[in-house]
């Protein structure tokens, strides 16, 4: 047993049950729980986007590629950075501005059934469970490696950590353990960077002069990866690292823990400033690791090249080095851990269970928790586009005197007082349950997919559809 | 925003300005970026012209690895900045609007 590694992490676990314990006295309400009541700022959450990305797959797996492969290692780095750019242009803002705790909430809050909503949370489900499966198999061999813990209790062990995490301190102590790990990581990563550097009078060109030198030209060249079906593999895994990232529901859940539009903006610009850095300069690690270490050593330690960090810092730091990488290593294996746990923990619980399971309604209101009574004037208007075959025109203007008129607060009409006696929803949205009703909104047209686009702006959401809804524009200049 | 506010804020001329420059700046830089990120693999794996060395022992293929990183960083830059107007112009639109129509705020 190495007793410096025990040392660091058990150090690891205290701040972070030190963590929890802060946040455990914050975490009272649901949105809590969820996002930290949407009070993280920019830079703290940036650098917890940058936590969640900066994974051991990131750091163990990358650097040993490159020190393995060379170039050929590289791909499974420079899609990041286009990822992170297809999340602050296409999906950061929006996410804040139309979610309230899931990816499910988001998704729905466009397209109001509940299928939708049970299919974002199974995605959300499935994606989680790959990617925690994989933290847990790196885990348990890294606290196996080097404390000598039998790998089922390590796995065990880690499982109860995260769940703690996520139970007692919510999403306020995932993001603040992922900040913890990130500048760990981060600075973990620069000091071995700075001793790599240092053996060649700090010129980063001079490590791959050194390296064709030593292990030749095919380590600082792409090469062939042999055969038509491998190269299109790989190709096709690069597109996965670029464009995968922007569907990852725990770096998603990172945007509804911020207050506005600017703040989720902002963050993405933190994150990958420091992302950037981070992974740019891995091949200066992975050739480090091939020069000072030795492929066939590191081959011979993990075939996929995975401890190869770990393998340098002892190479060039010796025992003290080695423990703290170890240690950090498992730090961001906890921190991915949780935050992956919370995302799903909301797949299930605010997703699946509460609102498809148990359903007490459907659609977008379910989805805001609220005041669906504020559109129904828009919703309830008649327009061509809205109209369905068959239907008498000018019915629809009935609920608008009715509805459009009265403007009840939230929670006290009809509707909603139904909702309560029959918890169901009585079938499918709006048209189902009226129909059971009677009155006057029996004859309004099931909402198509078009109104339910302008039911999306809830109070507090942000300015920006994805799409102008023209058929509104154009009833409401007539 | 809510509901009944919307309907007067789409139909404000900072609004549809903010849709069309939106748009005018989203598209093609996400097009340009997607293009420029996917020539990378496909050069790098399937012909060899980016196999030369030019810096030392750094070759085309992680000189044009490196520049999808300075691309981002630029993009982002250029993004915030832009950005900036689109919130300019989303705050003008809920003036414009509330100064218009009914508003039951």
């Amino acid at each position: 047993v190495n007793v410096t590694a025990s040392v660091f992490f058990a150090a690891i676990v205290a701040v972070t049950l030190g963590i929890t314990y802060w946040a455990s006295k914050r975490n009272t309400s649901t949105s809590d729980h969820y996002v930290a009541s949407k009070g993280i700022t920019g830079w703290q959450n940036g650098l917890a986007i940058t936590g969640d990305f900066v994974s051991v797959g990131g750091f163990l797996g990358i650097t040993g590629a490159i020190a393995l492969q060379g170039f050929n290692g590289f791909y499974l780095s420079y899609g990041i950075p286009i990822a992170f750019l297809l999340v602050l242009l296409v999906v950061a803002e929006p996410m804040r501005n139309l979610g309230k705790y899931t990816v499910g909430d988001v998704i729905t809050s466009r397209f109001g059934t509940r299928s939708v909503r049970a299919i974002a949370a199974v995605n959300t489900l499935l994606i989680s469970i790959v990617y925690m499966i994989s933290q847990f198999v790196g885990a348990g061999a890294l606290i196996q490696l080097l404390l000598g813990i039998n790998y089922n209790v390590a796995v065990v062990v880690i499982g109860v950590l995260a769940s703690v995490y996520i139970l007692a301190g919510g999403m306020l102590a995932t993001t603040w353990i992922q900040i913890f790990k990130a500048v760990l990581l981060l600075s973990g990563t620069f000091l071995l960077l700075l001793l790599v550097l240092s053996r060649f009078d700090f010129n980063p060109v001079a490590v791959f002069d050194e390296t064709a030198a030593t292990l030749g030209d095919g380590v600082v060249l792409p090469s062939d990866y042999g055969g038509l079906l491998a190269n299109l593999d790989v190709l096709s895994i690069t597109i996965a690292v670029a464009l995968g990232p922007v569907g990852l529901p725990h770096v998603l859940m990172r945007f509804l823990t911020v207050l506005d539009a600017r703040t989720a903006r902002s963050s993405v610009a933190v994150a990958s400033v420091f992302m950037g850095l981070f992974f740019i300069l891995l091949p200066i690690l992975g050739y480090g690791a091939a020069i000072y270490v030795g492929q066939a050593e590191i081959s011979a330690a993990n075939p996929a090249g995975n401890l190869a960090a770990p393998q340098l810092s002892e190479a060039l730091g010796g025992d003290l080095l080695l423990a703290f990488i170890a240690a950090v290593s498992f730090a961001t294996l906890l921190a991915v851990m949780a935050g992956i746990v919370i995302a799903a923990s909301g797949a299930f619980a605010h997703d699946l269970h509460q609102r498809v399971v148990r359903r007490p309604g459907n659609g977008p209101r379910a989805a805001q928790g609220g005041p669906h009574r504020r559109g129904s004037h828009l919703r309830d208007r008649p327009h061509p586009g809205f109209r369905r075959p068959g239907l008498q025109p000018g019915i629809p203007r009935h609920s608008r005197l009715r509805h459009g008129g009265e403007r009840k607060p939230p929670g006290h009409t009809a509707d909603d007082l139904l909702e309560k006696v029959q918890p169901d929803g009585g079938g499918e949205r709006y048209g189902g349950r009226t129909r059971k009703l009677g009155g006057p909104r029996a004859c309004k047209p099931e909402p198509s997919g078009r109104e339910r686009d302008l039911s999306l702006h809830q109070p507090g959401a942000g300015l920006y559809p994805h799409r102008l809804p023209r058929q509104l524009l154009r009833h409401d200049l007539e | 925003v809510q509901q009944s506010e919307y309907s007067g804020i789409a139909e404000t001329e900072a609004f549809k300005e903010l849709v069309r420059r939106k748009r005018a700046f989203l598209i093609p830089t996400v097009v340009f970026v997607l293009l420029f990120f996917i020539m990378l693999p496909i050069l790098s794996i399937f012909t060899d012209v980016l196999d030369g060395k030019v810096i030392g022992a750094i070759s085309w293929a992680y000189l044009y690895a490196f520049a999808q990183f300075f691309l981002a960083w630029i993009v982002t830059f250029l993004y915030w900045r832009e950005a900036g107007r689109f919130d300019e112009l989303a705050r003008k639109a809920r003036e414009q609007a509330s100064g218009g129509v009914e508003n039951f705020a």
